[in-house]
Order: structure tokens, then C-alpha cells, then sequence
């Protein structure tokens, strides 16, 4: 799937755009182990952290994406590590539950269209 | 080879992962696969983390080489208390200004397990000491045992005695070459023991130390006991420190740490299956997991004495010991770091370290008397010996069919009669020297005790060992079963290895497998 789709029909919005377009599956969590653990370049994390140790799920794992939720602000090192990696920084306006529900749903949709 | 090591600072969240990343450069830059790249990566930085979240800081080191990337993580405390809950999943010790940040949440060693190939922990007040090994190539298999027996063919005088006395019907004898088939050689000494004009002997010394402060030596009770006999302790362990510098420690204080701690153990888990069998030799693990890998889970969770003893001198680059069987040489050289230096002594040479220190030490007047001759010792600490390939071999085949005609909680098996005192590379009859040492040891003990010694916990599976396949294809290795099977059934079962395979059923395979000609058997056109 292409998370530009994802992007454009989830309402989610961009706070970096980045150059990783292609996904695989979505892993949402807020612990860092866990996340590491189901980290990879075709993943999408969501999550609620908004912590700088999120920095190395781009560094080193090299994950094309992360969506924060219930709209909250990324930190600057947030961003800039973005950047700096080519990913995408999103920010969903929604909790969790309903994040994963509305890609969820566009996922499903975008199967059945193949 | 390439070697790096970064320090690690206490609290430094904000710098959490940048040694990881570093590695990861280089990882990169060697052009390893990216999957192991990422079972390196979790493991790393869940072990940099740790440091940042529970030490008071530390070291991370890496060495990479063509099949292996070998990360210590080296913390100065205040370690971990209960390493056995803490490498369960979930278990948590951390402050609640790491769980904020999304970490302390008890996955961090559980994650390292699951990543690395290898994994040992060992952990005191003074620091932690944490070694990951990741295999780079993928297609070695780790369970593979290396034998490290070494054959002179030439010496070989076709006895036969050897193929049909080895316990894992390793050893074959075709066209005058006598060979060992490595996946099966357990490494224990029964060929070496049994061979009249010793064509086998222990494979390969390593000798790589360098100076160091101090010299280790770590000394086999058998060793000991061949002192014992003539000369005082005292005046022995004092004259090899002035001439040589060895400081030496027994192994036997490894192996009563051992008893000890798998009985904490027992004590504090519920889920224990019993009996556990400790790992004191080697061979037998070996053994276990090429022939009866239904008992891997009774193998109680810590490294066996020489390893841990080893490993108790992370740092030391001058660490001497004497093997009593190539078992014992294979789990060091799998169990060490590559920071050691380690002096393996050839058995006959330590014979002559011994005469060297004794010419300027006078002989005893009169022999100690012995106390302890039953060797009361053991059972009260509730464990069980069992000795001698035979009986160990009963006793695992009766254990794997659970007809153990008692209840038993802990069991010592050894290969050799006696432990390590039945070894062919000691002289001295084994009864005598095991109870002149334990005498020995039960006075003096207590002199030993100043240095903190602690039990290994084994984080890594013991894996059973794969034998040859027949066939990868699984089709053909059904046809092949059932060639060796009509094979087996010309043959006359006579089992008396003349072919030079140990039992007709072992000559069938091997003319499967090994292409070997039928006509080998000295009866089929008789019978």
C-alpha cells in the first residue's frame, strides 16, 4: 500500500513528508520494545509516545513512517530525525483505536480493489 | 577481524542509541544481510538502553568476524539481583522516568534472547557482564559439536575396539582410514580410553595469552589430588605462584556453586521438571542432545563449571587450564569471549609443571588421614552421581522412559567413572584421588572463599543436534529409510564390525549414505 493513500483518504495530516512510500502492514504501541521488535522499513508505527528515543526507529530501523495521535505536537528532534531519514511524521487527529480502525478499513478497501 | 567499543553513560536517554547505530554503520558498510543486521540492532539497543535505564554506566565492544558479530556489554553495577525473573518477558525493575519514555517494559533481555544465536549473563553488584553472539552467516548451525578428537591413523593397529566401545557409534574404520563422524562424536574419552596404542588423543591446544597482571590457573581436582598425594597443598600452591605466577583457583568451587544455585533455584521456581540434571560434563550434554533430546528441558538453566569458571575472569588475558577430555576443551572454546587468553595445558605437560614445582618442596612424612570416605558430601546435598558411560546410559534411556525407580531431584551425570578423576589423562586410580579430594576439599574450602563466585544462568537454548539427513527432499529420504531397511536385513546382524562400521544397521546407512560397497561385510556370501 501506498501511504500517500493512506494519507489522503484517513484525513491524517503531514508534518514531514517523506520519501519511503510503500507499506506493508501498520504496528501500533507504545512500548519501545515492542515497537523495535515489529520495526521495519515497510511498517508504519502509531503510537501516543512523543519521545525522543522514537528517533531511533528511524535511525536504525529504518521505518518509513510514524503516526502520532490525538493531534499532538512532535518534538523538534522528532522532526528533524525525519528529515534527516527521509520518513514520514504524521499526526492523526484521532485516539489509537480509531487510527488503526480508519487504515485498517483503507487497507481492507485497497486489498479488495486487487 | 573488526573491533570498536563505545562507553555508555548513565541516564543519558537522549544519546540512547547512538552506539547502536554506530555498529550498524559498519554492518552496513561490510554488506551483511539486513535481517541480521536487525536481530543485531534489537539486541544492541536493548542492551545499550539497559545500561542508560539500570547501571551506573558502562562499555559496549563489538568484534566482528567472517561468521560471527560478538557484542560485550560491560556495566560497574549495581547489577541484577535476580537474573532468573529478570529474562522473563514483562518483568520490569524500571524507574517510571523510563516507562514514560516508553521503555521498562520487561521485554529488553527477553528481546536480546530472542535475537542472538548465544547469550550469557553473568551479574554481581560490581557490574554486569552481558556477551551476545549473532552468527553473520545464516546457514551455520549452531548446535553443530565440533569433535575434538584427534586421530593418528597411523598408530591404528585394527583392533576394532574403538567402533564398537564408542557410545554414538561415531567412529568407522573403511580402506584403512579410521575417521570420526563429527556430528555424532559427543566428545567424551571413550576411544581415547580404550585405544591400546593411542591412536586418539585431545585435538588442539589453544595457547593465545598475553601478559597480564595476574595468571590464572584454574585446576582440575583431579590435578589437585595428584599433588595431594605427595606433597602439602599449602607449600604446592605457594611455590608455583614464586616460580610460575599462577594464582590458582580449584574448580571445584564452581562446581559447589553450582549444586548451590541450581538448589536456590529449585527452591524458588515451581515450574522445575524433575530430575534436573546439572550440567557438570559436558560430554553428557553433548550426549543429551544428540541421542536423548526428550531431557534438553531437564538440563538445570546454568553453564557448567569449566565455562563459568572461564567466564568468572571475563577480562583475563592469562587464563591457564588442563582439560581432562575434549569435551571440556569444546564448551570452553564455544563459551569463551575473544578478549581471553587462554592456555590449554596438555594433561602429560601439567604432570610435569607438577614434578618442576615439587623438586623444591619436600615430600609428606606421613599420607592425611582420610575422612569422608563414603562421600557423604553429595547426598546430603540431595543429589544424585552417576558415573561411567554404561550407567549413564542406562540411567538416561530409563530417565527418557521415565522408569526411574526413585524420585529423584538433582542428578550429576559424568561420562567418566568418577567424574573427571576416571579421565585416562590422570594417573591416579580414581576411587583413591576422588577421596583424598574431597577430603581436601571439605578442610579447605573455606580459604577460597573471599572471591565472589557465582553460578552462570544459561539464557540460551541447548538445542538438539541435527544428524546427517538423509535427504533434503523428503520423498527421497523415505526411499532411502527404506533402502538402508532391506540392506539392514541381508546383513547378518552379527554387529561384529569387521566392515568397519560398529553395527550392521551403521554399515546399511553408511552404503546409503556413504556409498559404501556391500561387499565390506566378511560374511554376506558365507551366510
Amino acid at each position: 500500500m501506498n501511504i500517500q493513500d493512506i494519507i489522503k483518504t484517513s484525513g491524517i495530516e503531514i508534518v514531514v513528508s517523506g520519501e519511503k512510500m510503500d507499506i506493508e502492514r501498520v504496528f501500533a504501541g507504545d512500548r519501545i520494545s515492542d515497537l523495535i521488535h515489529s520495526a521495519d522499513e515497510r511498517t508504519l508505527i502509531i503510537t501516543h509516545l512523543n519521545h525522543i528515543s522514537l528517533v531511533q526507529l528511524f535511525n536504525i530501523f529504518e521505518v518509513p513512517g510514524i503516526c502520532l495521535i490525538t493531534d499532538t505536537d512532535p518534538i523538534c528532534e522528532l522532526i528533524e530525525s525525519a528529515k534527516e531519514n527521509k520518513a514520514f511524521l504524521l499526526v492523526s487527529s484521532l485516539e489509537m483505536y480509531e487510527t488503526c480502525g480508519v487504515i485498517y478499513a483503507i487497507f481492507q478497501k485497497g486489498n479488495t480493489y486487487q | 577481524m573488526i573491533t570498536g567499543s563505545y562507553s555508555v553513560k548513565k541516564g543519558d536517554y537522549l544519546s540512547g542509541g547512538q552506539v547502536s547505530s554506530k555498529i550498524k554503520e559498519i554492518l552496513s558498510k561490510l554488506g551483511i544481510a539486513s535481517e541480521i543486521i536487525r536481530k543485531i540492532m534489537i539486541a544492541v539497543y536493548e542492551a545499550e538502553m539497559n545500561v542508560i535505564i539500570h547501571s551506573y554506566g558502562g562499555e559496549i565492544s563489538f568484534v566482528i568476524d567472517d561468521e560471527k558479530i560478538e557484542v560485550t556489554v560491560k556495566d560497574t553495577g549495581p547489577g541484577i539481583p535476580r537474573i532468573d525473573l529478570a529474562i522473563q518477558e514483562g518483568y520490569s525493575t524500571a524507574p517510571d522516568e523510563a516507562k514514560e519514555m516508553g521503555f521498562g517494559a520487561g521485554m529488553g533481555l527477553p528481546n536480546i534472547k530472542k535475537n542472538s544465536d548465544y547469550f550469557v549473563i553473568h551479574s554481581e553488584p560490581t557490574g554486569t557482564l552481558l556477551k551476545i553472539l549473532i552468527l553473520v552467516k545464516s546457514d551455520k548451525d549452531f548446535s553443530k559439536v565440533d569433535s575434538y578428537v584427534h586421530v593418528t591413523v597411523e598408530k591404528c593397529k585394527k583392533c576394532l575396539r574403538c567402533i564398537s566401545r564408542c557410545p554414538t557409534e561415531a567412529i568407522r574404520l573403511y580402506e584403512n582410514n579410521l575417521h570420526i563422524l563429527s556430528h555424532h562424536c559427543i566428545n567424551c574419552n571413550e576411544c581415547i580410553r580404550i585405544c591400546p596404542t593411542r591412536v586418539f588423543d585431545l585435538k588442539y591446544y589453544e595457547k593465545n595469552c598475553k601478559e597480564d597482571k595476574q595468571k590464572i590457573f584454574i585446576a582440575p581436582s583431579p590435578w589437585i589430588a595428584s599433588v595431594l598425594i605427595n606433597y602439602s597443598w599449602e607449600e604446592f600452591e605457594e611455590e608455583i605462584y614464586h616460580k610460575k605466577g599462577f594464582k590458582i583457583f580449584p574448580l571445584a568451587l564452581w562446581e559447589d556453586v553450582l549444586i548451590e544455585e541450581t538448589q536456590r533455584y529449585i527452591e524458588n521456581n515451581e515450574k522445575v521438571k524433575f530430575p534436573l540434571i546439572l550440567p557438570v560434563c559436558p560430554a553428557v550434554l553433548y550426549w543429551i542432545q544428540t541421542e536423548y533430546p526428550a531431557l534438553i528441558e531437564n538440563i538445570a538453566p546454568y553453564l557448567g563449571p569449566v565455562e563459568t569458571a572461564i567466564n568468572s575472569f571475563p577480562e583475563q588475558r592469562n587464563i591457564s587450564f588442563v582439560p581432562s577430555c575434549p569435551a571440556q576443551m569444546s564448551a570452553i572454546n564455544s563459551n569463551k569471549n575473544s578478549n581471553m587468553g587462554i592456555n590449554m595445558i596438555p594433561p602429560q605437560e601439567s604432570y610435569e609443571v607438577i614434578k618442576d614445582i615439587c623438586k623444591s618442596i619436600n615430600k609428606k612424612k606421613e599420607i592425611d588421614k582420610i575422612h569422608n570416605i563414603d562421600g557423604k558430601k553429595n547426598e546430603s546435598d540431595g543429589v544424585i552421581t552417576v558415573s561411567g558411560i554404561e550407567q549413564v546410559k542406562t540411567f538416561l534411556e530409563n530417565m527418557e522412559k521415565k522408569k526411574l525407580p526413585i524420585h529423584i531431584k538433582t542428578v550429576e551425570l559424568y561420562a567418566c567413572y568418577n567424574g573427571c578423576f576416571g579421565s585416562p589423562y590422570w594417573i591416579e586410580e580414581p576411587t583413591m584421588a576422588k577421596i583424598i579430594f574431597d577430603s581436601f576439599w571439605k578442610k579447605q574450602r573455606q580459604r577460597y572463599e573471599k572471591k565472589k563466585i557465582d553460578a552462570i544462568f544459561r539464557v540460551s537454548t541447548i538445542n538438539s543436534r541435527k544428524g546427517v539427513r538423509l535427504d533434503e527432499d523428503v520423498i527421497v529420504a523415505i526411499q532411502k529409510l527404506s533402502e538402508i531397511e532391506k540392506i539392514n536385513k541381508k546383513l547378518p546382524g552379527y554387529d561384529c564390525g569387521v566392515c568397519g562400521a560398529p553395527s550392521c544397521l551403521n554399515f546399511a546407512e553408511d552404503i546409503v549414505v556413504m556409498q559404501k560397497d556391500i561387499n565390506g561385510c566378511p560374511y554376506l556370501n558365507k551366510t
